[in-house]
């Protein structure tokens, strides 16, 4: 390598360092103990993602303390909606209520977070039944919400007025939420919105745009990796194939339905599945493929019931 | 006026007088005798003691000290406490034998005897009792006492052999049904020995056969014993080289197990320093590496979320 040629890198290489580390900003400062509150929130949410509610809980209770000691109301609201949302998912709905009371009288320290405190609320109340008051807190969570959440506060809105029976709200919210979702980002929202959607035009007899509705639902919900969902989404194209007299789709959908509940672990839902099949099968006169179903299915139930045996 | 010539009347008055006398000394002798024979003319003195019921005492009922009469109650009389006070009279030569820690106590000579009063001898030690003196007066028991207290207490003891009788007699009870058990028993066990005795008769003679077989195994098991034999003796020839080797691996191991203490007990000390170390250099890499992402060219917005909460992920749906 010619010498001018070396000198030049290396000016390049003395320019770049200086320009990383001169123009680096030092950020906002953390305290101590704010980071580890922070750290012990982000624990409890990988905690509950892995299924570990118990630690979870544990993590959450700690970044309260955390936050709680040092007067941080944005880390201790997050902390109270999180462990609010941790019971409410364990059917402890009573304690999820008190913790959404301490974070209602500390929301508005946090007008930010006021979005999230309502969809939060919205969801406890649909788990304690009381739909009307639901229906208040959504309203008040589509008028907070942001571009970011705007399209699950619509969906959730659409999903109280559907229990309320308001179906033509709910197809407008539904839509809404879809229009909300910039360029499909929000894969679970879209798909929540499309399955909506697919209930509604079923109810009203539109059969096959029932079907296109959830066989996008699926589409996404299989991008998604959701379980229960992809199995719920089988199932409804399953009865809707059933209703249209095309039995062969209706059990080859419940087969499917029933291979994904087996695989993600609802014993529960896969014999609902074998029984529903078996019962298409019999209604068609199939008697080898009905004993055949029937049997899996004792087989199963057996399995169970012999594994919850001591 | 009598004729002194008469015979008959000679001597009259000495024959009077000397009857008189006779008649004299013969009522004295009596007085004497029955004086005697009530104590009259022995020294006596006085002692007294207090019972709550007059009952079974009364007037001249002997004191008797170790089985000899000793005195007699002289008189018993109601005191203003109703309650009764037996006055005894005890003749003085057995003064010495009565001491302040005698007791008297009413008691029957056997058991259908006169009841008299039993003083015991006092310790030579303490003082004797001086006339008037109180005596310590022992209550005993009744014999109408004695009996209710052994009523009292055997009557459970009859209802219990009551109870015990009628359970044995029970036919519908255990014993009964226990004894026709053992009955049903003994006729079965005559039926169970006379199929043992067949069944000894039968093994006796399969036992027979066996033996004839079992001589043919033993001659075969003489030769697996020889076999045994030149094993063992194989055995016998490699197991001490076999056992030197070992020996030889083992204290191999033991100086390897002596070098590797060694060195732990060298290199112990440096590792918590050294792991100090470690998570120093490992903290300041982290803040490194943050300063690194900082940089205004590497830096994302993703960097500025990190101060912020996260919140559970959740749908409308769910």
């Amino acid at each position: 390598m010619s010498r001018p040629l070396s000198m030049v890198i290396l000016i390049a290489v003395v320019m770049g360092i200086a320009i990383l580390t001169g123009c680096s900003g030092s950020g906002p400062f953390v305290s101590t103990t704010r980071l580890q509150a922070l750290e012990h929130n982000s624990r409890g949410v990988e905690a509950e993602s892995r299924g570990s509610r118990d630690l979870a809980r544990s993590e959450f209770s700690m970044a309260l303390q955390l936050s709680s000691s040092i007067d941080d109301a944005d880390g201790t609201v997050v902390a109270l909606l999180n462990l609010s949302r941790l019971s409410r998912r364990g059917n402890a709905l009573a304690v999820a209520e008190t913790y959404m009371q301490r974070a209602l009288s500390r929301a508005s320290a946090v007008p930010g977070r006021n979005v999230d405190v309502a969809f939060e609320m919205t969801l406890l109340l649909l788990a304690q039944g009381e739909t009307e008051s639901a229906k208040i807190t959504a309203q008040r969570a589509v008028e907070l919400s942001t571009e970011k959440n705007r399209a699950a506060c619509y969906n959730l809105l659409a999903r109280v007025e559907h229990q309320l029976g308001d179906d033509a709200g709910a197809e407008t919210h539904a839509r809404h939420a879809l229009a909300a979702i910039a360029d499909e980002a929000d894969l679970v929202e879209a798909a929540n919105a499309y399955r909506l959607l697919g209930e509604l035009a079923m109810t009203s007899g539109r059969q096959d745009e029932s079907v296109q509705f959830f066989k996008e639902a699926l589409t996404r919900d299989k991008v998604a990796g959701i379980s229960p969902r992809i199995a719920g989404d089988l199932r409804f194209l399953a009865r809707l194939a059933n209703a249209a007299g095309n039995s062969p789709e209706a059990i080859n959908y419940w087969h499917r339905a029933f291979e994904v509940s087996l695989s993600g672990g609802d014993r529960k839902a896969a014999l609902e599945d074998l029984a529903a099949m078996a019962e298409i099968c019999r209604k068609s006169g199939d008697k080898v493929q009905t004993d055949a179903l029937e049997r899996q299915r004792l087989e199963l139930s057996g399995e169970d019931s012999g594994a919850l045996s001591p | 006026m009598a004729d002194e010539s008469d015979a008959r009347f000679r001597h009259l008055e000495a024959k009077i007088g000397l009857f008189v006398a006779l008649a004299l000394f013969g009522c004295l002798a009596v007085v004497i005798y029955i004086g005697a024979a009530g104590d009259l003319f022995t020294p006596q003195y006085q002692l007294y003691f207090t019972v709550d019921k007059g009952t079974g005492f009364s007037k001249g009922m002997p004191i008797k000290l170790s089985g000899f009469r000793i005195g007699r109650i002289s008189s018993i009389a109601l005191n203003p406490e109703a309650r009764v006070d037996i006055f005894i009279q005890i003749d003085k030569k057995y003064q010495s034998w009565i001491r302040d820690d005698s007791r008297a106590k009413l008691v029957k000579e056997g058991l259908v005897g006169d009841a008299v009063i039993e003083v015991t001898a006092g310790t030579p030690a303490r003082p004797m009792l001086a006339s008037g003196d109180t005596i310590i007066f022992e209550k005993t028991k009744s014999i109408e006492e004695q009996i209710d207290e052994i009523s009292e207490k055997v009557k459970p003891v009859l209802l219990e052999i009551t109870e015990i009788i009628s359970y044995v007699n029970n036919p519908a009870g255990d014993i009964k049904k226990t004894l026709h058990n053992i009955e049903g028993l003994t006729r079965d066990l005559q039926g169970t020995r006379k199929r043992a005795d067949r069944l000894l008769e039968q093994t006796t003679a399969q036992i027979e056969s066996v033996g004839e077989g079992a001589s043919g195994s033993i001659a075969r098991l003489d030769n697996s014993l020889v076999k045994v034999d030149n094993i063992v003796s194989n055995v016998d020839r490699d197991l001490p080289l076999m056992l030197v080797k070992i020996d030889k691996t083992l204290q191999n191991l033991e100086r390897i197990s002596a070098e590797l203490r060694n060195a732990a007990e060298k290199a112990g000390p440096q590792i918590p320093p050294l792991v100090e170390r470690a998570d120093g250099v490992i903290r300041e890499t982290d803040s490194l590496v943050k300063s690194v992402a900082d940089m205004w060219i590497l830096r994302s917005d993703e960097a500025d979320e990190i101060v912020a909460p996260r919140l559970l992920p959740g749908d409308s749906h769910e």
